[in-house]
């Protein structure tokens, strides 16, 4: 007799532990397939910021990534200010690259000491390398507190400033106490020397990549908030033309968003990028210390990017000082901003790249429509590109040395992601 | 030397803001000797939040290891306790700080985690009903151990 | 891949569901697809057939729910509703 098909109530939910993956497939012996994930939350937040107050978007993308809130917020006031047809100067400008000093400081000290560095040391995590080269640890713990100190003194906390407003700042720090912060930063200053000379001596894999940079740049300045997009292809466009130029675009199997630039296709952005299309833009003593350790005036190897993110490190450090030594407080410490009914842009150089955000804001003050491409999404296709490299180099290796030399590769361009998942669930299909 | 009691945990993430929320709960009722501060969010810069306190008590929220809304108390052996790892998108900030302040040798002598256990950490979820009822409870136990380290 | 994981999840719990009745071959599968699971009905019908292919779930008839809500308690996930068994 035949038996009736029958229904069973469920109603479980699909999880997923940790937010990265990576899949590669070989065939025959021969590379087939490698597809890297990231679980993206500004895609959330942007969801989140329709129909909010204008001024509220600082605080809330904020709360995007714990490790950089300051180049959130950055773009954000950026965009708004941009929207309303204004760009502040003077000591306004001043206090959020001393804010932004501050990030990239903490930012990329955390990616060397603690992420990057154990890969080239062939040691498991930072917690092994504290037990080799307690010294070491000890000076990157310190200088990542400078940093961390810094955004404390300007933006009223470490961990998730509330100091940032369209405008500029609800209370500008006193030139006291920024001055008090000088000697720790004169010592950090030495102390990145000291981190640039370290790095420089790791092993690097040789592995040069034919990329295509994509950074702002400033008419005198290394860029941190203010700047024209440029890229090693040519392109030069104002921030507002990047719809133009660029476009994000769905992936098979996901939909997660790739960007890419529509004429030719993926770039990369982060400190190689900015390296590499700005060296003329540091100052002529960071020059010699970057030739010094080894670099060249462009850098296309990927695991360089230790190197070049310690030559940042010391002119944030650098440029921290120069800050503090002319810093007047503004008074007062904000702009009146009236929203307008047009879409405000903006990009600045978040630790790990280019971080443009869109807004489309009504005259009644709510945000119709918000649009944020953060780095890591930028730099998606390129990370894919390098993993294709590695695999095909790698195709030997046992798939735990496969699985160690795929994460190394990731961590060049994006703490975000080895953070999230330090364990990256990576899945060799050879078949 | 002061006492830390440190919120752990994330905004925006449902049950993750639990240690966070238990913080802000006990600034209203400050103590002498007693700092009350919301954690950083990787395990450098928590470190240094960590280093050279009198005592540390940390307060978080855990996937796992017990009911929704149960309390439970640790050392700082959480470190090897990986069934009560928080749910932080930057992974375990505080798991990651007492593993290297154990390695460097710069951790306070006395260390209590609470942890609230959590069921949801959904990107922009409000905090779940029963972890939100168990708050006053862990900011009290949090307290009360805060009082005692301080006491020595 | 976030949904590629969800998905070896949810067949996971679709082939424990079905063993723990009685077994047999998974003939339907409802679920419920939150708006910021990074799903479309499309997309999870991609994943689906290749997740499924080889198993006792293979050529299941799907029926999707897609929810708009992103501030859903839910709203990263997927939700199995209900699957349907039939005879071998």
């Amino acid at each position: 007799m035949a038996v009736e098909s029958r229904t069973i109530k469920v109603d479980m939910l699909a999880r997923v532990e940790g937010e990265g993956a990576l899949y590669v497939r070989f065939r025959d012996g021969a590379l087939e397939d490698v597809r890297l994930t990231i679980f993206e939350p500004p895609r959330f937040f942007e969801a989140m910021l329709r129909s909010r107050a204008f001024g509220e978007a600082p605080d809330i993308t904020a709360r995007i990534c714990g490790i950089c809130p300051v180049a959130y917020q950055m773009s954000a006031v950026h965009a708004m200010e941009h929207a309303a047809g204004m760009q502040l100067g003077g000591s306004i400008r001043d206090l959020r690259r001393l804010l932004y000093c501050g990030e990239w400081i903490e930012s990329h000290v955390l990616h060397m000491y603690m992420l990057h560095a154990p890969d080239f040391l062939g040691l498991p995590d930072a917690v092994q390398l504290a037990r080799t080269h307690g010294d070491l640890v000890r000076q990157g713990l310190r200088m990542k507190k400078a940093g961390n100190t810094l955004i404390e003194r300007i933006g009223g906390r470490a961990i998730h400033p509330v100091n940032v407003r369209v405008g500029g700042f609800w209370r500008a720090p006193r030139k006291d106490d920024l001055q008090a912060l000088v000697p720790e930063l004169q010592w950090g200053r030495d102390a990145a020397l000291r981190t640039v000379q370290f790095m420089a001596t790791l092993p690097m894999p040789e592995l040069e990549q034919d990329y295509e940079f994509v950074s702002l740049r400033h008419p005198g300045e290394y860029p941190l908030n203010e700047g024209r997009i440029v890229s090693s292809a040519g392109l030069d466009i104002a921030v507002e033309d990047w719809p133009q130029h660029f476009e994000e675009f769905q992936v098979r199997h996901s939909s997660a968003l790739h960007a890419r630039i529509k004429a030719r296709g993926s770039y990369l952005t982060g400190p190689l990028a900015r390296y590499s299309l700005n060296f003329d833009r540091l100052p002529a003593e960071i020059q010699q210390v970057a030739r010094d350790a080894g670099l060249g005036t462009t850098c296309r190897n990927p695991f360089k990017s230790i190197v070049v993110r310690a030559v940042e490190t010391l002119y944030a450090f650098d440029e921290a000082l120069r800050i503090i030594a002319t810093y007047e407080e503004p008074s007062p410490s904000f702009a009146p901003v009236e929203p307008r009914n047009v879409t405000g842009h903006a990009a600045t150089e978040a630790p790990r790249g280019l971080l443009y955000q869109s807004y489309t804001v009504g005259g009644d003050g709510l945000i119709a429509d918000a649009h944020i491409v953060p780095p890591t999404s930028q730099n998606q296709a390129t990370i894919e590109r390098d993993l294709w490299s590695v695999a095909q180099e790698g195709q030997a290796m046992a798939d735990a040395d496969l699985q160690a030399r795929c994460e190394m590769s990731i961590r060049n361009h994006d703490p975000c992601i080895s953070c999230a998942t330090h364990f990256l669930d990576l899945t060799v299909e050879r078949t | 030397m002061n006492v830390r009691i440190l919120g752990v945990g994330q905004l925006a993430r449902g049950d993750d803001a639990a240690g966070l929320e238990a913080a802000a709960l006990l600034r209203g009722e400050p103590l002498d000797g007693v700092e009350i501060l919301d954690a950083a969010a990787d395990a450098a810069a928590l470190l240094a939040q960590i280093e050279g306190a009198a005592g540390i008590v940390a307060i978080d929220c855990a996937r796992g290891g017990g009911a929704p809304g149960s309390i439970v108390k640790r050392g700082a052996d959480i470190a090897a306790w990986p069934q009560l790892r928080a749910s932080s998108s930057h992974g375990n900030a505080l798991a990651g700080a007492l593993a290297l302040g154990d390695a460097l040798g710069c951790l306070p002598s006395q260390i209590t985690v609470f942890a609230v256990v959590g069921q949801n950490f959904t990107m922009g979820g409000a905090i779940s009903p029963a972890v939100a009822a168990a708050l006053p409870e862990l900011a009290r136990q949090a307290m009360r151990e805060a009082t005692c380290m301080k006491r020595g | 891949m976030h949904e590629a994981r969800l998905m070896r999840d949810l067949m996971t719990r679709i082939t424990g569901v079905a063993a723990g009745n009685g077994g047999g071959r998974v003939a339907g599968v409802h679920v419920w697809l939150g708006a910021l699971s990074h799903f479309t009905p499309h997309h999870f019908a991609e994943h689906f057939v290749d997740e499924s292919a080889g198993s006792i779930a293979e050529g299941a008839v799907l029926t999707c729910d897609m929810s708009d809500d992103p501030t859903h308690a839910d709203a990263l996930t997927v939700r199995l509703i209900s699957i349907e068994l039939a005879p071998d």
